[in-house]
């Protein structure tokens, strides 16, 4: 009988690494099952010694034996134990009278007696105590039937998936099957008890043994929302096939009647894809219908080829302003995509076809000017890096644009049309450890065919446009070694220079389908056009961007405690090419840029940006954030935004605002946990969005949270919502969590209840 | 000030094997020029088998996550965050580098009226968190503590004090996933945020 | 050396020394003794024979410190040998019964190899019933006192057993 591999600490743990600031959290995994210890199945069955232990034994050689006195009979696979354990060599059948104890695969059976065969593996045990090694569930049960390794029957059954002393749940059932291989138990006319109390009650209720997908009920949800009313929803999940499995969401929203969600998900070798949808016969509200769909696929077709698909669509503009999924803010949706694309790639070479077309939920109070369908658009690429040192990029696009008409527009007033694009690039990237320097140059050729609206008809169909672009990239690395906050670290000082150089082409009458003005900052402050998209305008440059950036970085590990970086760019041109109505700039000189980001303890980061404009002496946009995570479960993070109110109409920059927003996760005790997040609008003195969330984790395996949310859907109405979800850990919690809504808006948010810790079978042996 | 030009910060192996980083992306090839720029001396192989040391790309992805509102409930703001984690290997597989986590955000102002031309600005700007990431990747391979791990398991064969990797899936080499399909798109469609 | 009236089978018995008392009708062989008795073959280092007015014969065998009792005992119409070690062994001539008792260890062997065991401090075999009882106690050859004992699988024995059979049966070993 070989020993399993000796166990060695698998120790997996991120180091503190600077992340933008927020240091990605320690997570040191403490002591796992090292993947060498397995179970040596180097024997048949029929041929495992057993080996027998006792006050006395007694017996023929090959027949029947007899252990009496604290009788232990043990095998490489069971362990057998009982006050008198007789054991038929012939049939395999071991008997134990007296507080019998079978071990088997992690779990423990007990009884008065026992009968079990460990060559056909089957047996039965009355008035039976089991703890299942797969997940650490246990119960008690009349009468136990075991069929084979993986099957058990138990009757008149208390089960309970927790695996404390006094489990907060448990099934009263008269009848469960369990099927390890199914990963299955299936209880006849059950009845869920929750400290005592039955809160659900079923003929027919399966649930998961081990936390794998299983077919089950998912947790419900309650809780009542001002725009939907009460609204309770009770999932169910089939496992139909490893492949594929459903979800059928039966909803009941007090306020506009009841509803019923599906979403079935599909896995294949080089598929897999998704089919949801939502139906509400007739509102109570509105009287209307109101349904979702949406459809997504992907398929690999081989040699390059595949194919995807995402078809997404709603009943009307308001439905995710009325009906929004339990914890999910979705009133914000204001584009759904229908795009189908087939597409082919190689290493060198990428491309695809596509169409894309898009459904705008318009709100009447803030009209959207929706975006152009592109029925069809071509797009190739072919990137060769470091092709002997040079790095050679060549994107081709060729797309059909068409807006239709929205809301009471009814004769067009834009221009729809086709725009013909090919960049090739090419640049040579000298790389050395003190210095870099990067010359690129490039061709941008575009031709429009445009179909003007009445009012621009004077305008040219045909346009073209050709321009180089070159640039120069170059950057120097000083270091000098230092101490920051008592360690010993290495300064870097990087200045860096980069000339872009674009002639002037007159694009007055060019279309803008897809093109805007870009964000000013440190990416866009290094990049060859200041506008982003499309690049239906390209602006003229002759400029200089000079950057200064200083780290201090952890000698020994590299870590990287804190930044500073400046940058500001130098004009020796005019801006001529402007978006239509956009103000050219003005002045020598861009707006300054300065950032900073300062790991200042592993738990404690910061992190600056600001546009300082230096003709105006204001500050044109500031973003002041911090995070602090003194432990797991606690974490606080703030923010300040600031954007200055841009004079009148000068489109194409973002709008004025200023907004601190605070999100928190904290613990108060060991049980209780409370979670929130504040969005405050100075400019406006009031909150945009709150949350305000109370969990409460019992030590044994159930955690309940209620949640307050309250956001704008539009410009004059709002929705609050309160949630409850109980949640009970080895019932099989799974599907979509109605409270992701947490993680994605607390930064840093972390789930309550520690993740199900998989058990193995080298547990509970005696 | 003290300040001198940054030189060359040598390896210990002399041959490394990049997985999961195909030379043939942006990314892939800024780390193969930076590795070559900080240690000359090291040969990028292109076979496992005789490469003292494998440096992995275990994980990369890109993601986008709604921060703030406007008061009409309108996304006013993204946050672009790369998540990018490494292992470093020696061909015994002991750890020379734990999986390390390089994540970097940007923030970028959104408009519902632009938003083509914004999905445009989101590669810009996942662009420069990627380049920011070479020179830390850089820094975090040539630190003391890696140079120290890798003499360890060096001058000491057979004792395994070194904690062991734990398995990972083979990464297949040829890309099954079109790149297309790892671009997050930016559009506020509930359906990808379940 | 003597021969004592044999029951059926006739017992041999072989030892360097034989003291004889007839008064309590004993006969104390002493030094290298080997008992053969039908399948049964017995080595001690004593071997204290009586007899009881039924003419049923007693035997205790002994070993000196450091030595042990050999018994061999093979099982007719089998393939299978039964092998016993121990501190000392008591025959029951009457109950046919032999007692191993002081580090008992009791082998079944199937031609040749050795496949079940039983430890203990007391080991009963009954010749009649061919079965055996194990007993615990201080000076037990298995650990804590207790009894144990190892059982191959039937499928082995049986294979191993159907292995040999073509073979001639077994003879008795000459000697340990």
């Amino acid at each position: 009988q070989e020993t399993p591999a000796p166990v060695r600490a698998v120790v997996q743990s991120a180091s503190p690494e600077a992340s933008g600031g927020k240091p990605s959290e320690v997570r040191l995994n403490g002591l796992k099952v090292s993947p060498g210890l397995r179970q040596h199945r180097n024997m048949a069955d029929d041929d495992i010694p057993a080996f027998m232990d006792g006050d006395s034994i007694d017996g023929d050689p090959a027949g029947e034996i007899t252990i009496t006195g604290n009788a232990q009979l043990r095998r490489i696979d069971t362990v057998l134990k009982g006050d008198r354990i007789n054991y038929n060599q012939a049939t395999g059948d071991m008997v134990s009278e007296g507080n019998a104890r079978l071990m088997r695969d992690g779990s423990l059976v007990t009884g008065p007696n026992l009968l079990y065969n460990a060559d056909n593996q089957t047996g039965y045990v009355e008035k039976p105590n089991f703890w299942l090694g797969a997940n650490g569930a246990s119960g008690r049960a009349e009468y136990g039937d075991i069929f084979s390794r993986s099957r058990m029957r138990l009757t008149d059954v208390v089960y309970t998936g927790c695996a404390c002393e006094k489990p907060a749940w448990y099934i009263d059932s008269s009848k469960v099957d369990l099927d390890f291989d199914e990963n299955e138990g299936v209880a006849r006319n059950a009845v869920l008890y929750f400290k005592g109390v039955p809160i659900l009650a079923s003929p027919y209720l399966t649930f998961p043994i081990k936390q794998e997908r299983k077919s089950g009920f998912l947790l419900p949800t309650y809780g009542t929302t001002s725009r939907g009313g009460f609204d309770f929803s009770l999932p169910y999940y089939f496992n139909l096939h490893p492949q594929y499995d459903m979800t059928l969401t039966p909803r009941f929203l007090s306020k506009r009647g009841t509803m019923l969600g599906g979403e079935f998900r599909y896995l294949g070798a080089t598929y897999s894809g998704e089919i949801a949808g939502t139906y509400l016969g007739s509102d109570n509200v509105t009287g209307e219908k109101r349904w979702l769909y949406s459809a997504r696929h992907r398929q690999t077709l081989g040699g390059g080829f595949y194919f995807d698909w995402d078809l997404n669509g709603v009943s009307d503009d308001d439905y995710f302003r009325d009906i929004s999924t339990v914890g999910l803010n979705e009133a914000y949706t204001t584009y759904l995509t229908r795009s189908g694309r087939f597409g082919w790639g190689s290493t060198y070479w990428q491309a695809y076809v596509e169409a894309t077309s898009y459904q705008t939920l318009q709100d009447p109070d803030a009209p959207l000017t929706p975006q152009y369908d592109r029925l069809p658009s071509f797009y190739l690429r072919g990137a060769r890096y470091n092709w002997n040192g040079l790095d050679a990029e060549w994107e081709t696009t060729a797309t059909r644009f068409s807006r239709p008409l929205y809301l009471n527009v009814t004769d067009r007033s834009w221009a729809n049309g086709d725009r013909l694009m090919s960049y090739p690039t090419i640049s040579f990237p000298i790389v050395r450890p003190g210095w870099y320097i990067t010359p690129k140059a490039g061709v941008h050729m575009t031709q429009y065919h445009t179909d003007w609206p009445g009012a621009l008809r004077g305008n040219p169909r045909v346009q073209s446009r050709t321009l180089p672009i070159l640039s120069l990239d170059s950057g120097m690395t000083f270091e000098r070694d230092t101490t920051l906050f008592g360690k010993s670290s290495i300064q870097t000082l990087e200045p860096r220079l980069y000339y872009l150089h674009v002639p002037y082409r007159d694009q007055e009458t060019l279309p803008i389908y897809d093109t805007a003005l870009s964000n000013f900052s440190f990416a866009q402050a290094f990049d060859e056009n200041i506008y982003s998209g499309g690049w239906d305008r390209i602006a003229n440059a002759n400029q200089v961007t000079l950057g200064l950036t200083s780290r201090w970085l952890d000698a020994n590990t590299g870590f990287e405690r804190l930044s500073l970086s400046g940058a500001q760019r130098l004009y020796f041109t005019d801006q001529r090419v402007t978006l239509p109505g956009e103000v050219p700039r003005t002045g020598v000189r861009s707006d300054f840029l300065v950032g900073a980001e300062a790991a200042i303890t592993d738990t404690l980061s910061t992190q600056v940006t600001a546009q300082y404009n230096p003709h105006t002496d204001n500050w044109e946009r500031s973003v002041i954030s911090a995070r602090w995570r003194p432990q797991r479960l606690a974490t606080i993070a703030a923010s300040y935004r600031y954007q200055r109110i841009p004079p009148e109409n000068t489109p194409y920059v973002p709008p004025g605002r200023e907004q601190i927003s605070v999100s928190a996760q904290w613990p108060f005790s060991r049980h209780w946990f409370g979670v929130g997040r504040v969005d405050y609008s100075l400019q406006e003195s009031r909150s945009t969005q709150s949350i305000a969330g109370l969990e409460y984790k019992s030590d044994c395996c159930w955690a309940a949270r209620v949640v307050f949310q309250r956001y704008a859907v539009s410009v004059n109405e709002a929705n609050t919502g309160i949630f409850f979800q109980l949640e009970l850990s080895g019932l099989g919690s799974l599907g979509t969590n109605p409270m992701n809504l947490l993680s994605r808006s607390v930064t840093g948010y972390e789930e309550v209840t520690d993740p199900v810790r998989s058990s193995t079978s080298f547990e509970r042996y005696e | 000030c003290g300040f001198t030009m940054r030189g060359v910060t040598p390896l210990p192996f002399d041959s490394l094997y990049l997985m999961g980083l195909s030379d043939n992306t942006r990314f892939g090839g800024d780390v193969a020029r930076a590795l070559r720029a900080a240690s000359p001396d090291t040969q990028l192989v292109t076979d496992r088998k005789n490469a003292q040391a494998t440096l992995i790309a275990v994980s990369q992805s890109r993601s986008q996550r709604e921060t703030s509102l406007n008061p009409q409930g309108r996304v006013e703001e993204y946050e672009l965050r790369v998540q990018y984690t490494f292992r470093l290997i020696d061909a015994r597989g002991n750890l020379l580098l734990p999986d390390t986590t390089f994540t970097d955000t940007r923030d970028m102002p959104y408009d519902d009226n632009v938003v083509q031309a914004k999905q445009g600005e989101t590669e810009t700007l996942y662009r420069d968190m990627e380049k920011a990431l070479v020179s830390r990747l850089m820094r975090r391979l040539t630190a003391p503590d890696v140079a120290e791990a890798f003499e360890i398991a060096r001058n000491s064969p057979d004792d395994n004090s070194l904690p062991v990797a734990p398995p990972l899936p083979e990464p297949s080499e040829e890309p099954a996933q079109p790149s297309v399909w790892t671009n997050p798109r930016l559009d506020t469609n509930p359906a990808n945020r379940r | 050396a003597q021969q004592p009236p044999a029951e059926d089978p006739d017992t041999l018995i072989l030892s360097d020394t034989l003291h004889y008392d007839d008064v309590k009708r004993t006969s104390t062989f002493t030094g290298n003794v080997i008992m053969t008795r039908g399948d049964l073959t017995l080595k001690s280092d004593t071997l204290a024979m009586r007899e009881d007015a039924d003419g049923f014969q007693f035997g205790t065998a002994t070993a000196n410190k450091g030595k042990e009792v050999f018994i061999r005992q093979v099982r007719a119409g089998t393939a299978e040998v039964m092998e016993a070690t121990g501190l000392r062994a008591e025959y029951d001539g009457k109950n046919e019964t032999l007692d191993i008792i002081g580090q008992a260890v009791v082998t079944r062997l199937v031609c040749g190899k050795p496949f079940d065991n039983v430890r203990g401090q007391r080991i009963r075999y009954n010749q009649k019933t061919d079965t055996y009882e194990a007993f615990g106690g201080g000076d037990s050859a298995a650990p804590g006192g207790r009894v144990r004992s190892v059982a191959q699988s039937r499928a082995k024995s049986d294979a191993a057993a159907a292995a040999c059979k073509d073979v001639a049966p077994a003879k008795p070993a000459a000697s340990n």
